[in-house]
Order: structure tokens, then C-alpha cells, then sequence
């Protein structure tokens, strides 16, 4: 499948008077045309800043990108200038929030908010611009839309907004949407029908979506693909069928372990793995995992682990996958649960070069 | 919006109400009788300001006639300016202390917008801490300290300006100047602190992920949201601006109605501190009933009905 | 390094490194609230020179009217209006402390005068130093002690209100409301006209509405602190609960109101010399910083440093006492604390 978006060693650091704060290091993925990648991780692991990075959003200062690039388009979007880069937003790659509550201006009319985009990005006129709006809100699923369309936030439920906010983000018929933890702040019944309605939206616009979030359930329900993050890194990528059934990485374990069930739609946040996540501002040598991992070997705390490849489409980076590693157990639930993927290599191999 | 405008009126009915009783009883606490010391008048007047203001009959009497005057817009005569009426009194110096505080306050404001909009875009520059320091001297520096020393090398040492008197517009400088040192500083360090919170908010990172442009987005979303609260403080700061005129007009020997009030003061003209008193409060309650609604009128969450503050 | 490299790895590393990682992992070493804040408030260049200009003023003010041989009220004609004389720093000449009028005329020399008044003398031939001084202490003492009243006032009603809650809550905060909207220049200037100028007086008058902001801010943190009263006990039990009190529950009230204090005083400062400015303030031969900056204006054409020297000092004053009060505000603030 083509690939709309890609994204090479990104780094992004953040200059704060305490020290350099390594929030993201060295980040690879790709997004397909049409897909939906998940992105999971617990709080501070680095996934806003990764999308915020994506969009050339990280307030500079403190935030840059250090090193990377992302591929959109043929073009390197972490060189573009802030000019050219505008063009791009909301355009051909758009964005949802977490806090509908927060992310529309309170003193703008909902329909002056949609059509400003259109209006920046498609030259319409305000007319047509606005016809265009009415018609957005309608197929977000907002009632009376020519009365809505000259309200204000404030006038508006949570969900409501958030369905405006949704509409703000395919006004322009985005080729990638980045929805940031987009339901988190919302009720569950309302969660569910602002998840179909992106899932919707996105088959009849061939729209990727990298959709960040804590829930697992919802990861199961609308991703094709899954990115885990910690500590500023991915420790393990794949389908979501080898993520849930065939999780390699300790971490991952761990999230796994403390959801219920698997095919559950009701919320079902992290649990806390024991310890704290690691300090971004001095990454400890070795990697960042291991003092808090069980399954430590001491060579975890020595030398960082390349990225072993599992499948065509699986990734994890951890020893444990190296051919010296003992072999262990991981936690019980994730055991019960675990299938043989027909597609697996017969051996882990090193998916990249490395460098000890 | 109508439920709004009349709670804040009945709210400021209610303190008008308070203070005007709180001036009569406090005034009639007052030792002896104000006439009294007033040698000037002659036995004739005495009897007729006695008769008109019925001075001699009971406090709770006098008190609702004192009440009924008042809303008639009547606030006594002066003792000491050859029975003139409080109101003539008033509406004679009104004129120049009006001009200084409007010129003040709008320059107060213009500059400390400007200021503090340059500083929070050029946050943690250069701009941003000259800024900063300008505010927190202009907080701390009294207006009669700066308009000393203005006084002093403008006018004393230099000579640009005219030391004091009101006859021209190069005489409003230095008085205007004086008085809007404490606008400026604190309408930037509010805008500042509005302004960054602003920019640091979610629906500017969504505008941003709209691809508007940074300018675009400082006037569309950002300046909009910022001035808002700004307004709250245009209340209390032109009742400062007020207050100061007070020690402004005696410095500048302005023909205001702050220096006739420090002189009726010091000649224990009664009626006119009463009647001045109760003008300046008035004044006071209104301004800062005028900034609320205005500021229900810009803020679409109070002015649309449905809205929570 | 190449696949080859990897597979060089010794097997030893490939052993469980079991009870290595430090799960029970070492927390930032928890420093106490106060010497927290204290490290934040030094980093504060600002909040380091209003605390110390505030000590060193206030020391003056205590000290340097006891140590001259001069008092702030004896008058002494034939020593009227001289410049200021400070031995060494005469002679840096932008200073003009070299005991030379405006004209350059050697005031002390003509008149044979020995002893170097710093501060210059006034019109009736007081030892200015000695006046501002003294001035400075009424000025500090009429603050102090506003700022502290208010502070009593404000815990007990605030206390009180938010400790009760409800309709006594509701009523209290009502007055309060119609208190606040009663601008504090009126009830000042009307307080004074019946009990005449005087320390005591207005202290009083600045109290009368001055407790207000202080009554809110305790009552809001009385209402927080019902709030987590029912958290701590439902958690904590015994000992625990005292460390808990000291740790979060005192810091969270006395920080604000050490904030608020520190603003009020610069504010009764200001408008004691207010009053001065309008003939209600402190009656000579009794001097603070706001009568005496009043006077000077008599003599701005004639003798500046009448006007110049006390407004110094006023600003200075209420400039300290701002940033200091800025530099606790941010290092107090118990949200900050990471
Ligand atoms: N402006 C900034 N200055 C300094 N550090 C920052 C800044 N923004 C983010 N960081 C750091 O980057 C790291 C990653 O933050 P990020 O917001 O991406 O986490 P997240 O995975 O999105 O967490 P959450 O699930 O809570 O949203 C954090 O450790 C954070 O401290
Ligand atoms: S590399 Fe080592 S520490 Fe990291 S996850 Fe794998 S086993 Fe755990
Ligand atoms: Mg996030």
C-alpha cells in the first residue's frame, strides 16, 4: 500500500533551564494510505510531542526538532519553512485535541471557526465557504445546523463540540488526521459515536489516521496498526493482532496484562506499571526499560537494544529477542491469550543497524 | 443579559444607598454644628440654610429629607463659597479634572496594550524584561513621586514644559503623564499575563493546526480573548486615575474638582466634602457598572443568554 | 555495528540482572516546603534586593533617629534649609551632596557651620536625615501595623465564614461584597474628617476595608481545606495526619497570606502619603515619608533635595516591598512545586 507518510529517527528536545529534556528519540513509523495507527503509551512517553512534531507544532522555543525526518508528500516536512508548513496544516494534514472543552475559541461563532480553513485553503468565498460549513456540521451530525453554525463554544455540549472540532479537521479533506487522546475527555456513550463517526468519516474520504490514546479497548476497535511508545521511543510496533496476541516487548506485557479482555468496548484505561517513567533530561544507559522491567538482563543495563523484526510488520526492541536471551515467561494474561501469527519469521532478526 | 444588567444595577442602587446614608451619619457625628464655625455667614443666612435644610428638626427627619434632596440631584449649598450650590460647584471644575482622566486613561491604555503585547510576543526577550521592569516600576513609583521629579527636570531644569497651571494643552502633559504611570504599568503586566495564557491555550494550537498564520491568529483568535479580562481592570484603574487627580491637581495647581475637594477639606467646608463625596462615589459605582456591561457585551458567554461566567 | 558484532556479545550479559533495577525507585529527595521555597525565592534577583533594601531601610528607620544627636522636631532657625553634606560621596559631583546650594554657594562655609547635615536641613532647621528617618518608621509603623490588623481581622472572619459554610457563609460574604463596592478613598477621607489625623486614626481608616481581601483568601482556603480534611481522614490515621498538616495543609493557607500581607504593605504606605497629600495625613512636627514629600513640594524650585531625598526612599520602599512580595508569590506557590 502507498505510503502517505514517514517518519525517520525523529528527535525532539526540549531546552528548559533545568537541561536538555529528550522527549522523543529517535522515532521511526509510516502511515498507509487509508490506515489507522494507534499510538499507545503511559503519560509522558512522548506521543503528543510526536504528533505535535509531525505538524511542526512544538512551541519553539523551548522545543525542536533535533534531528529526523518526515517524509509527506515527497517533501521533508522538518525543513519546510513555517510559510510553506502553513499551507500544509489543516490542508493535507489535520488535527483533533483532546479537550473539546478548551480547543474552540470561546468568543468565535462555530461557523466562522470551520470556515476559516476552508476559506485559507480552498480560496472559497465566504458564501460558498459557509455552505460548505453547513454542510460539515450536518455530516458530523450536528442538529439545526443554520441555527448552530452562528452560535458560540459555549452554547454547545462536549460532545457537540467535539464533533465540531472534527469537523474543523476535514473541512479540507485532510489526507492524514492526527486525533490526539480525541475521546478521553468525553463520556463513554459519547466516545462511541465520536469513534464512529471518525470511522466513517475516514472510509469516505480515504483519510490515515494516527489516532492517539490510553484506552486499549479503543485501540482494538479502530486500529489497523499499533505503535508503542516509552520513553520517548517505540519499543514495539505491529498489527493489532500481533500486538494483542503475540506482544514481544516487556513493556507491552505489562500494558497488556492489566486489561481485562481484549474485544471489550468499555473503557479500560493503563494500569500503572510499577516506577516512574525514565528521566528524558539524563536517559539512562542501557535501556529505559530496564529498572523497571522484571525481565532485565544485565546487559540491559549496559547497551540500548536494537529493533528486532519479528514479521514483515512486527517490530519490538528489546533483548530478550536476541538469540543469547533466555527464554521467559511473560505475565499469565498475556500467555493465555497469546497465538501463533501464521506470518512470523522463524526467527527474530535485526531490523536495522545498530550502534553499541 | 437583561437579568445581568439588572442585578448589577440594583447592586450599585444598594451601595449608593449605603454610602449616601453612611456620609450623612458619619457628617452628623461630626462635632457641633458645621455652621458654627462658619463666621462668615450672617445670622440671616444661618436662619434661612437652617430653615432650608431643616437643621433643626429630628436626625431620622432630616435624614429622609437629606434622601429626597439627594434624588432630586441636590447636594446642599457651600458655606464657605457664598452659599453656592454643591452641583454649580461641582459642574465648574468637572471639566478639567474630566479631560486629565480621560487623556490618561487613554494613553494609559494604548501604551500599556502596546506594551504588553509586545512583551508576550517577544516572551523572554529583551522587549519582554524592559517591559516587565517598566510595570513594576510604574506599580511601585507613587504618581506624586514621578510627577515631582518631572516637575523638576522638565519643567525646573530643562524648562520644556510649564511647572504647573492648566491653560493650554502642553499644560495637561506632564499631569497626564504622572497619572497614567500606574495605567500603563499595570494594563501591560495584566495583557502580558492574559496575552501568553492565551497564546499557551488550545484553541490557538488548533488555529495553528488550521495553518492560520502567527499575525492571522494574534488579531483573529488571540487579542480578542486577551482584551476581555483586560476590561475587568479599566474599572478599578479609572477610579484610581480619579483618586490620584486628587494629589495630581494639588501638585499641577489644575482647576480640577480634586483640588477644590482637598481645599474644602482643609477649610472644613462640610457640604461640599458631603456633596463631593457622594458625587466621586456615584462616579466610582458607575464607572465600574459601565465596565461590567461592557464587559457582558463583549464576552459572548455572558451576552448570550444560556452563558455561564 | 553489524550483525556480527551483536552475536559477539558475551552470553554473561544475556543473564537476568534480577533485583538491579531499582523499582522502589528513589524519589526526588523530598525537601520541606519551606527550605523550597526559600531555594526558589534566592534564585529571585529581584525578591534577594527588595529583602534586603526592606531590611536595610527598616534597620535605618529604627536606628538612625536613635543614633543622631538631633531629634526630628527641635527647630533651629539659623540652620535653616541647608544643602546636604555627606563627607565622602561630596565629591562626586552628580551627587551635589557637597553642602553647595543651587547656585554653587558653600552654604556651610558662610555660615560656619562644622557639622555635615547628609540629609541637608528643612525650613525651620531640622536635621532632615534625622526627619526622613523618623518619617520612614511612622510610614512603616502605620503600614505594619494595617497589614497585621487586617491580617487578624481577615483570618477570624474569613475563618469563621468558611469554617461554618453555609448560610453564615452566605451572609458574610454578602456584607463583604457591599463593603468592596464602597470605594475605600470615601470611607478613608470620611473617617479621618471625624477623628482626626493621627497614627491610630489612619490605621483605622485603612482597616475598615482593607481586612476584605484578606477575609476572601482565607475563607477560599478554609474551603479547600474541608475539602481535603475528609481525604486525609479517610487515608491517613494518627501521626500521619500532623506530618500531613504541616506538610500541605499549613504551607497551602500561610502562603497566600504571607503574599497578601506583603502587598499590603506597600499599598498603606502609599496611601498614608496619600492622605498627607490631601491634608489628612500624620501633623507636623510628626513627620512620615508622605508629609514630608508633601512639604518638598514647596521647595521644588528652591530646594529639590527637600523633595527629591524622601520620594527616593517612598518609591524605593514600595518597590521593595512589590518584589519581594512577586518573588514569594512564585515561591510559595505550592502548584509550581514539581
Ligand atoms: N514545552 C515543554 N517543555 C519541556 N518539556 C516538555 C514540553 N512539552 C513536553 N515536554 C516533555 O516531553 C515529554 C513527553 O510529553 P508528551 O506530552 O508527548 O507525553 P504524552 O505521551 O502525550 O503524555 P500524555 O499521555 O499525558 O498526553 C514529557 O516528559 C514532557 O515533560
Ligand atoms: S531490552 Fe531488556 S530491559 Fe528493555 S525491555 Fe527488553 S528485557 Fe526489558
Ligand atoms: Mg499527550
Amino acid at each position: 500500500m502507498e505510503k502517505v507518510l514517514e517518519v525517520k529517527d525523529l528527535h525532539v528536545s526540549f531546552d528548559t533551564y533545568g537541561g536538555v529534556v529528550k522527549a522523543v528519540r529517535g522515532v521511526n513509523f509510516d502511515l498507509k494510505k487509508g490506515e489507522t495507527l494507534a499510538i499507545v503509551g503511559e503519560s509522558g512517553s512522548g506521543k503528543s510531542v510526536t504528533s505535535k512534531a509531525l505538524m511542526r507544532l512544538i512551541p519553539n522555543p523551548p522545543g525542536r526538532i533535533a534531528k529526523g525526518e518526515i517524509l509527506f508528500d515527497g517533501r521533508d516536512l522538518a525543513k519546510l519553512s513555517e510559510k510553506e508548513m502553513q499551507k500544509i496544516r489543516g490542508k493535507d494534514i489535520a488535527m483533533i485535541f483532546q479537550d473539546p472543552m478548551t480547543s474552540l475559541n470561546p468568543t468565535m461563532k462555530i461557523g466562522s471557526q470551520i470556515m476559516e480553513g476552508l476559506i485559507k485553503h480552498q480560496n472559497l468565498s465566504k458564501s460558498t465557504a459557509k455552505e460548505r460549513a453547513l454542510e460539515l456540521l450536518r455530516l458530523v451530525g450536528i442538529p439545526q445546523p443554520e441555527v448552530r453554525i452562528n452560535q458560540y463554544p459555549h452554547q454547545f455540549s462536549g460532545g457537540m463540540r467535539q464533533r465540531v472540532v472534527v469537523a474543523v479537521a476535514l473541512s479540507c479533506n485532510p489526507k492524514v488526521l492526527i486525533a490526539d487522546e480525541p475521546t478521553t475527555a468525553l463520556d463513554v456513550t459519547i466516545q462511541a459515536q465520536i469513534l464512529e463517526l471518525m470511522k466513517d468519516l475516514q472510509n469516505k474520504i480515504d483519510t490515515s489516521i494516527i489516532f492517539i490514546t490510553h484506552d486499549l479497548g479503543v485501540v482494538a476497535n479502530v486500529a489497523d496498526r499499533v505503535a508503542v511508545m516509552y520513553g520517548g521511543q517505540i519499543v514495539e510496533m505491529g498489527t493489532v493482532d500481533e500486538i494483542f496476541y503475540d506482544p514481544r516487548h516487556p513493556y507491552t506485557w505489562g500494558l497488556l496484562a492489566s486489561m481485562p479482555s481484549l474485544d471489550t468496548s468499555v473503557q479500560t484505561e493503563l494500569a500503572a506499571i510499577p516506577g516512574t517513567p525514565p528521566d528524558l533530561m539524563n536517559p539512562p544507559k542501557g535501556d529505559a526499560f530496564a529498572p523497571r522491567s522484571s525481565y532485565a538482563l544485565e546487559i540491559d543495563f549496559e547497551h540500548e537494544p536494537p529493533m528486532f523484526q519479528i514479521s514483515d510488520t512486527h517490530f519490538a526492541k528489546t533483548w530478550l529477542l536476541h538469540e543469547n536471551a533466555p527464554a521467559v515467561e511473560p505475565p499469565k494474561a498475556v500467555v493465555e491469550k497469546r497465538r501463533t501469527m501464521p506470518s512470523n519469521f522463524a526467527k527474530p532478526r535485526l531490523a536495522e543497524e545498530v550502534v553499541l | 443579559m437583561l437579568r445581568y444588567t439588572l442585578q448589577r444595577i440594583v447592586y450599585m442602587l444598594i451601595t449608593m444607598f449605603i454610602i449616601a446614608t453612611l456620609t450623612f451619619f458619619l457628617m452628623k457625628l461630626l462635632p457641633g454644628s458645621p455652621l458654627k464655625s462658619q463666621d462668615k455667614l450672617t445670622p440671616e443666612q444661618i436662619t434661612i440654610i437652617n430653615e432650608k435644610y431643616g437643621l433643626n428638626d429630628p436626625l431620622p427627619v432630616q435624614y429622609v429629607h437629606y434622601l429626597g434632596n439627594l434624588a432630586k440631584g441636590d447636594l446642599g449649598s457651600s458655606f464657605q463659597y457664598d452659599n453656592r450650590p454643591v452641583t454649580e460647584l461641582i459642574g465648574n471644575r468637572i471639566g478639567a479634572s474630566a479631560q486629565l482622566g480621560f487623556q490618561a486613561l487613554i494613553l494609559g491604555s494604548i501604551v500599556g496594550l502596546i506594551l504588553g503585547i509586545i512583551a508576550a510576543i517577544r516572551h523572554n526577550t529583551i522587549f519582554d524584561y524592559g517591559a516587565t521592569v517598566l510595570a513594576v516600576l510604574g506599580i511601585s513609583i507613587p504618581s506624586f513621586v514621578f510627577a515631582g521629579f518631572m516637575q523638576y527636570i522638565l519643567g525646573v531644569k530643562l524648562q520644556l514644559l510649564p511647572v504647573a497651571l492648566w491653560e493650554g494643552f502642553s499644560y495637561t502633559i506632564m499631569p497626564t503623564i504622572a497619572l497614567s504611570g500606574f495605567v500603563i504599568a499595570n494594563i501591560s503586566r495584566f495583557m502580558r499575563t492574559e496575552l501568553l495564557e492565551v497564546m499557551g491555550s488550545d484553541y490557538i494550537m488548533l488555529a495553528k493546526a488550521k495553518g492560520m498564520s502567527g499575525t492571522g491568529i494574534i488579531i483573529k483568535h488571540a487579542l480578542r480573548n486577551a482584551l476581555i479580562p483586560v476590561i475587568t481592570i479599566i474599572g478599578p484603574l479609572a477610579v484610581n486615575i480619579m483618586t490620584g487627580s486628587l494629589v495630581i491637581e494639588q501638585i499641577f495647581a489644575i482647576p480640577g474638582l480634586g483640588e477644590q475637594f482637598v481645599k474644602s477639606i482643609s477649610m472644613n467646608d462640610y457640604t461640599v466634602i458631603m456633596g463631593t463625596t457622594i458625587f466621586y462615589s456615584a462616579l466610582f459605582i458607575f464607572i465600574i457598572f459601565v465596565v461590567d456591561i461592557l464587559y457582558g457585551v463583549i464576552d459572548p458567554r455572558i451576552r448570550v443568554a444560556g452563558g455561564k461566567k | 555495528m553489524e550483525q556480527k558484532q551483536l552475536d559477539q556479545l558475551s552470553t554473561d550479559l544475556f543473564r537476568p540482572a534480577a533485583g538491579r533495577g531499582d523499582l522502589e525507585q528513589i524519589g526526588r529527595p523530598s525537601l520541606s516546603y519551606w527550605k523550597d521555597a526559600w531555594l526558589r525565592l534566592r534564585k529571585n534577583k529581584g525578591a534577594i534586593f527588595g529583602l534586603i533594601v526592606v531590611i536595610v531601610l527598616t534597620a535605618l528607620a529604627i536606628f538612625a533617629p536613635m543614633a543622631s544627636k538631633n531629634d526630628y522636631h527641635t527647630q533651629n532657625l539659623s540652620l535653616s534649609k541647608l544643602p546636604p553634606k555627606i563627607p565622602v560621596l561630596e565629591k562626586v559631583s552628580f551627587l551635589h551632596v557637597d553642602g553647595k546650594d543651587k547656585d554653587g554657594f558653600d552654604v556651610y562655609k558662610a555660615k560656619n557651620i562644622k557639622e555635615n547635615y547628609w540629609f541637608g536641613t528643612d525650613d525651620l532647621g531640622r536635621d532632615q536625615w534625622v526627619r526622613v528617618w523618623q518619617g520612614t518608621r511612622i510610614s512603616l509603623l502605620i503600614a505594619v501595623a494595617a497589614a497585621l490588623i487586617d491580617l487578624g481581622i481577615g483570618i477570624i472572619y474569613g475563618g469563621v465564614s468558611g469554617f461554618y459554610g453555609g448560610k453564615v457563609d452566605n451572609i458574610m460574604m454578602r456584607i463583604i461584597e457591599i463593603l468592596i463596592g464602597i470605594p475605600q478613598l470615601i470611607l478613608v477621607i470620611l473617617f479621618i474628617l471625624i477623628f482626626k489625623p493621627g497614627v491610630s486614626s489612619i490605621i483605622l481608616a485603612m482597616i475598615i476595608t482593607g481586612w476584605t481581601g484578606m477575609a476572601r483568601i482565607v475563607r477560599g482556603q478554609m474551603l479547600k481545606m474541608k475539602e481535603q480534611e475528609f481525604v486525609m481522614a479517610s487515608k491517613t490515621l494518627g501521626a500521619a495526619n500532623s506530618r500531613l498538616i504541616g506538610k500541605h495543609l499549613i504551607p497551602n493557607i500561610l502562603g497566600p497570606i504571607i503574599v497578601t500581607t506583603m502587598f499590603t504593605v506597600p499599598g498603606a504606605i502609599f496611601t498614608e502619603a496619600f492622605l498627607s497629600f490631601i491634608g489628612l495625613g500624620i501633623a507636623p512636627p510628626q513627620a512620615s515619608l508622605g508629609s514630608l514629600v508633601n512639604d518638598g513640594f514647596r521647595f521644588l524650585q528652591t530646594y529639590p533635595y527637600l523633595l527629591i531625598i524622601p520620594s527616593i526612599i517612598i518609591s524605593l520602599l514600595i518597590l521593595s516591598f512589590n518584589l519581594l512580595g512577586d518573588g514569594l508569590r512564585d515561591a510559595l506557590d505550592p502548584k509550581m512545586r514539581k
